[in-house]
């Protein structure tokens, strides 16, 4: 029976930087808009104060 | 509008096209060197044996007829861009999808004429002679032709009217033609190695039933693209 | 009253904004557990020693690769159907994570290719259809990075996906005719039922994690929109120096 360990863990393990590497983008890409939006809303009325 | 009036704008757009290349000439003249040039570059990667060369001919011939032909459908419409033409051809009533066929038409007319000035020199400096079935090559030859230049006029429409449309417009078509390069070349080399249609045949098939869904979908979604 | 609109606006938001974290976290945290029970029941095979368990990550972003291009297709057919901009901004956010599934999907092929057939690459049918399939997923969402104007990137997008999606059996079909070395396909039935189960909870992990991806991105893009539309709002009314 082959070893194939190495191979079975980069599986595994790009698997997991693929998914959490898009889930952090992600992440940082909705803070942004939120961050966007929330200033287009102060803009239009007035500002929060 | 009858159909009658729309077949006359089809033929009228074509015409237009047409007239515009002949007079200037030099865009198919650079088309077709391309294409030439291409042949001869593989040529050199290949090496000069002659054996490979001859199996590799088909493969090479199709490769310089894209690389050359995805030259010419920026070029269709960017003639009219150039003028603001476009805007008045769209102001004109009848169907959208006229427009496409009589770019479809002229197109396919054009990538023929380049591929009448391509194929004969691919032959001689591929050193492949004429197989005895050769009507059947020039048929799939068409029918290849037809679905690289459906989806060609069809994804330039959108590629020239953005930013780096030259870089655009390979990327969005050449993966979409990948069943018809499949089936152009396996069906020509077959035809070239002197084989019966047996096993050309499955392949003119897949190629037919490209062109004809293709044809239909591009005709359909064409307004949805020329109009904004 | 400019505190109320804004504050309206954001509470739910940041509402959806900890509930969408909770069910990302949940989905991963399945997709771990899922991972370790499908290992640790799966049997070494005698040729091929543990190599199946790449099929538990493999299997799992076929099919959601091939879900991924179903939304595509649907919500761009929908689109050109009724004009939406909600349609439009699902299809891009299940482009994005269908193209991430097919690169997955091609990292892995090859990491189990290697050592069962020792090459890295073989043009058989479904890894070849893979990368063509990945190449036109690519080319939509570049498409879709070059063209600024909504209206245009939408109609446009949406029947570049619908080609993309009607090429999908003929790319298939043909690269299969052209060469097939590829074991038959890895269906459930004539397999060992702990394994066929095993592929199927994975999957059904990944599928949560996947539905989690397009309604993030749906719903960031949906907000980007909005932003997008308060500021043209902000430059008709000519008053955009209030805090300038």
């Amino acid at each position: 029976m082959p070893d194939n360990r190495p191979f079975i863990i980069a599986a595994y393990a790009i698997t997991w930087i693929a998914l959490l590497g898009y889930a952090v983008r992600l992440y940082r890409a909705r803070a942004e808009a939120e961050r966007r939006l929330q200033r287009a809303t102060e803009d239009l009325t007035g500002g929060p104060t | 509008m009858t159909w009658k009036d729309e077949w006359r704008r089809v033929w009228a757009i074509v015409w237009k096209d047409l007239t515009t290349e002949r007079r200037s000439k030099a865009g198919l003249n650079a088309v077709a060197f391309m294409g030439i040039l291409v042949l001869l570059l593989f040529g050199f990667a290949l090496g000069p044996d002659t054996e490979a060369l001859r199996n590799a001919a088909a493969g090479a011939l199709w490769l310089a007829i894209l690389f050359a032909g995805v030259l010419a459908f920026n070029r269709s419409y960017q003639l009219e861009l150039d003028g603001g033409a476009l805007e008045s051809l769209l102001l004109y009533p009848g169907a959208r999808w006229a427009i496409y066929a009589g770019k479809l038409i002229a197109n396919l007319v054009f990538v023929l004429i380049v591929e009448a000035v391509v194929v004969p020199v691919a032959m001689v400096l591929y050193q492949v002679s004429l197989p005895p079935g050769w009507p059947a090559l020039i048929g799939v030859t068409v029918l290849g032709t037809i679905g690289f230049v459906t989806l060609g006029t069809f994804y330039s429409a959108m590629s020239s009217r953005s930013r780096a449309r030259e870089v655009l417009l390979p990327l969005l078509l050449f993966p979409m033609l990948i069943p018809v390069l499949l089936a152009a070349v396996e069906s020509s080399a077959s035809l070239l190695g002197g084989d019966p249609m047996s096993e050309a045949g499955a392949w003119v098939r897949l190629l037919g039933a490209f062109d004809i869904i293709f044809l239909v979908a591009s005709l359909l979604a064409f307004e949805y693209v020329i109009e904004v | 009253m400019g505190v109320t609109t804004a504050g309206m606006t954001m509470a739910p938001a940041a509402k959806s904004r900890s509930r969408g974290m909770l069910m990302g976290i949940g989905a991963f945290v399945l997709l771990a557990a899922m991972q370790a029970w499908a290992i640790s029941i799966s049997v070494a095979d005698r040729d091929m020693g543990h190599l199946q368990k790449i099929m538990y990550v493999h299997v799992p972003a076929a099919w959601n690769m091939m879900i991924a291009y179903f939304v595509v297709a649907i919500a761009s057919l929908r689109y050109l159907w009724k004009g939406q901009e909600n349609d439009d901004l699902l299809a891009a956010s299940a482009a994005e994570a269908g193209a991430l599934m097919t690169g997955l999907l091609l990292l892995l092929g090859m990491i189990w290719a290697k050592p069962t057939w020792g090459i890295w690459w073989t043009w058989d049918a479904r890894l070849t259809s893979s990368a063509v399939l990945f190449f036109i997923y690519v080319g939509y969402l570049i498409l879709r990075a070059f063209v600024d104007d909504p209206d245009r990137r939408a109609q446009w997008s949406a029947a570049v996906g619908l080609l993309g999606a009607l090429n999908v059996p003929i790319v298939y079909m043909s690269v299969r005719w052209w060469r097939t070395l590829h074991q038959p396909q890895s269906s459930p039935r004539t397999l060992d039922p702990n394994y066929t189960m095993g592929l199927r909870v994975n999957a059904i992990a990944v599928m949560l994690i996947l539905i989690w991806f397009i309604k993030h991105r749906y719903d960031t893009a949906k907000m980007e929109r909005s932003a997008d539309q308060l500021h043209e709002r902000l430059a008709l009314s000519g008053r955009g120096g209030i805090n300038a």
